[in-house]
């Protein structure tokens, strides 16, 4: 150790030193928050009128730090910044992330859940209510943890490693589903051979047998308005209460039996709309894929379709022979070229720089296809007025993700870099979080299977 | 006593007079139609094209059916909601909804839509005058509806047009709070959909009676231009930020 003489001089360098990094953290940090702010804006909202500011600035915050902690892997590889100031940051993100994703925007959620229902127009007792459901939030969340071997004797009741683990836990499950879902969903929409051939004479058919359905259920319904207003005028001109009883009766039968027909006019009408929708989905599917994109997205079908072999196969072997990598890939890569093929070359450089690229790619493609998943989600399932709820849940299910992904990423750096991640983590099981993912991700990417496999057999068959 | 053996003649003929409803996906198109056909059913999205017949009854025109085509406004469907608009139709009907002002600027999306005969859009961005152009070729009569009336601390302030293209539409415009039916009835609104009406069926009545005209008169007859055109009846905005 070396031996410095603390003069007022190194003082202040330090200092200095530490603003410096602050203030740059800061930089990143405020083009983040306008980076989400604009997304939610033009993205997520654009079909409809923003009257919650805080709705978006909650968006955008817990956008900035996801992104933020991400950044501080990438500094973490590159060796920016000062030791000491990486970990303050470090901390400072961790327990703000925390602070929004267990307090802020469950808080916030229930506060718009409980404004919409319209029951209360007091403040207090909404307010009150609110904090109620928090408590009640904040059981729920706490029971998640308990059946999962992941509580340590050792620490205090509300430690942080409880709470990063439980937060862990939810997020590696999300991560999980999604990954087996997209890694099967992939291949499917991409390759061509999935696509069923659908002509344009087949879909005109059904363009005229829907609009075919639709004169008769607007036939049926003139005639029904029709028998409706005969049984007005004639019950109105019957004397005697037992003519007006049988013709009641009579034309209730009519109009009983218009309704029914109508009813199930309708619904096939729905059907028929659908299988067009599904049909000129195809369609437009089979236009794409002769064009050099299509043949493109068609070629990298082939290669996630050997990913997601590899990884259902490593997956399955890792459960079964219970074993968990110690090793991150860019190390054993390495070891195996200077076994095998006996290159010799500067291990520690060509580490920093792999690690780089593909932690960097790992983390682009995150953010980038959850982003679009949001945006997919958003639009299938938001109305006017619940928009702001869904999107504040989106925002928790984003904060979530990212910080497991932080977590699961911990295994793809080689050891240098992975002690601040566990320093400032704490002292968790990660291996039950890689076998929790490869569990689930196994449940997932199977279940998926069967679904497409389900619905690719029945679908072609319906209407022709 | 013996109307209704005429109206069954007239609907197996086929004189049909279909009104088109266009909107956002939410805005409440299924809604406005329930309450005009005093239905009370809470709707949920509509797929596909929702039809509804009103019996429509006036000074004017007595025991008159006019089709309502409810068109489901949601993205997923974009695709395929075209098929629909390729028939014929003799007037229109746009709906947005008061809390949200982005369904009122969208409703030129939706007039642009119907003009070009439910295709795609061109890939690339068409000039305002094409967009004017297109919009002064929609022969028909047009009414606006803001829905959601009864929100009014939600209520939009941005409900003003501000890329000018909406006036070319010459359009009547209401706002209406479709979930209460019996403060409707006999209402102002009520009257002005039925006054949308009367025009409506006027249109078709003399266009059809044109085309039926001997080849002769049709020689110095009018261009499709002299249609009667719906004027624009200036009621003043009720509730509107922009011009109220």
């Amino acid at each position: 150790q070396r031996r410095v003489a603390i003069t007022p001089g190194t003082l202040t360098m330090v200092v200095l030193g530490f603003v410096a990094d602050c203030i740059l953290m800061f930089t990143t940090q405020v083009m983040f928050f306008i980076f989400g702010y604009l997304f939610f804006m033009l993205q997520l909202f654009s079909n409809y009128e923003i009257h919650q500011r805080g709705v978006q600035v909650l968006f955008a915050v817990t956008f900035t730090i996801s992104c933020s902690m991400f950044e501080l892997i990438i500094f973490e590889i590159l060796g920016f910044m000062e030791l000491s100031s990486r970990l303050f940051h470090w901390k400072l993100n961790l327990y703000f992330a925390l602070f929004l994703l267990i307090v802020l925007l469950p808080m916030y959620m229930s506060y718009i859940l409980l404004n919409n229902l319209r029951i209360l127009r007091q403040p207090k007792l909404t307010a009150g209510l609110c904090f109620i459901s928090w408590v009640v939030y904040f059981y729920c969340f706490w029971k998640i943890g308990d059946p999962f071997p992941i509580m340590n004797p050792k620490q205090g009741i509300f430690s942080i490693e409880q709470m990063i683990s439980r937060v862990g836990v939810i997020g590696v499950t999300l991560m999980a589903i999604l990954s087996g879902f997209g890694a099967v969903n992939c291949p499917y929409t991409y390759m061509d051979y999935f696509a069923r051939h659908v002509t344009e004479i087949e879909v005109n058919n059904l363009e005229k047998r829907m609009l075919q359905t639709l004169e008769m259920i607007l036939n049926k319904k003139k005639k029904l308005v029709i028998e409706e207003k005969k049984s007005e005028i004639k019950s109105a001109g019957n004397e005697g209460w037992w003519s007006k009883l049988t013709q009641s009766l009579s034309n209730n039968t009519v109009v009983l039996q218009l309704t029914d027909e109508i009813i199930s006019l309708e619904e096939l009408s729905r059907q028929l709309y659908l299988e067009i929708v599904d049909m000129n989905n195809m369609r437009e599917r089979l236009l794409l894929s002769k064009t050099l994109l299509g043949q493109y997205f068609n070629f990298m079908g082939h290669i996630f379709s050997g990913y997601l072999a590899y990884k259902i196969f490593m997956c399955t072997i890792n459960i079964v022979f219970d074993r968990v990598g110690k090793k991150d890939p860019i190390s054993r890569g390495m070891e195996i070229c200077a076994d095998w093929l006996g290159f010799k070359f500067d291990a520690q450089f060509w580490a920093q720089h792999l690690s780089f690229i593909i932690v960097g790619i790992i983390i682009v493609c995150s953010i980038r296809g959850l982003l679009i998943n949001l945006i997919k989600w958003f639009y299938a399932v938001s109305s006017t007025k619940s928009s702001n709820f869904i999107v504040l849940f989106l925002a928790q299910i984003m904060g979530m993700y990212f910080v497991s992904c932080v977590l699961l990423m911990r295994m793809n750096l080689p050891p240098d870099y992975r002690v601040i991640i566990t320093e400032v983590l704490g002292d968790i099981h990660f291996n039950f979080y890689h076998r929790w993912f490869d569990v689930i991700f196994l449940v997932s990417a199977v279940v998926t299977i069967c679904i497409l496999y389900v619905t690719h057999q029945t679908s072609p068959e319906k209407f022709r | 006593k013996q109307w209704y053996q005429r109206r069954v003649a007239i609907t197996a003929g086929g004189e049909k007079i279909r009104v088109i409803i266009l909107g956002d996906s939410g805005v409440g198109k299924t809604s406005l139609v329930n309450l005009l056909t005093q239905k009370s059913s809470k709707p949920t999205w509509t797929v596909g094209c929702n039809a509804e017949v009103v019996l429509h009854d006036s000074q004017e025109f007595k025991q008159e059916f006019i089709e309502l085509w409810d068109i489901g406004g949601s993205g997923v469907h974009e695709n395929s909601r075209g098929v629909f608009m390729r028939s014929t139709f003799h007037g229109m009907i746009l709906v947005h909804d008061l809390t949200n002002s982005k369904s009122y600027t969208n409703m030129i999306r939706w007039a642009l839509e119907f003009a070009r005969n439910g295709e795609r859009p061109p890939s690339r961005r068409v000039s305002r005058d094409t967009e004017v152009a297109l919009l002064r070729a929609i022969q028909l009569p047009v009414l606006i509806v803001g829905t959601k009336q009864d929100h009014l601390w939600s209520r939009s302030r941005y409900s003003n047009d501000r890329s000018g293209l909406i006036t070319n539409l010459n359009a009547n415009m209401i706002s209406v709070n479709t979930l209460d039916g019996v403060q409707f009835k006999g209402s102002y609104q009520e009257q002005q959909i039925k006054g949308f009406f009367d025009t409506v069926i006027r249109n078709k009545k003399s266009a059809s009676s044109r085309f039926n005209q001997p080849y002769y008169s049709r020689q110095g007859s009018q261009s499709p231009s002299n249609l009667q055109k719906y004027s624009s009846i200036d009621l003043g905005f009720q509730g509107y930020g922009g011009a109220g």
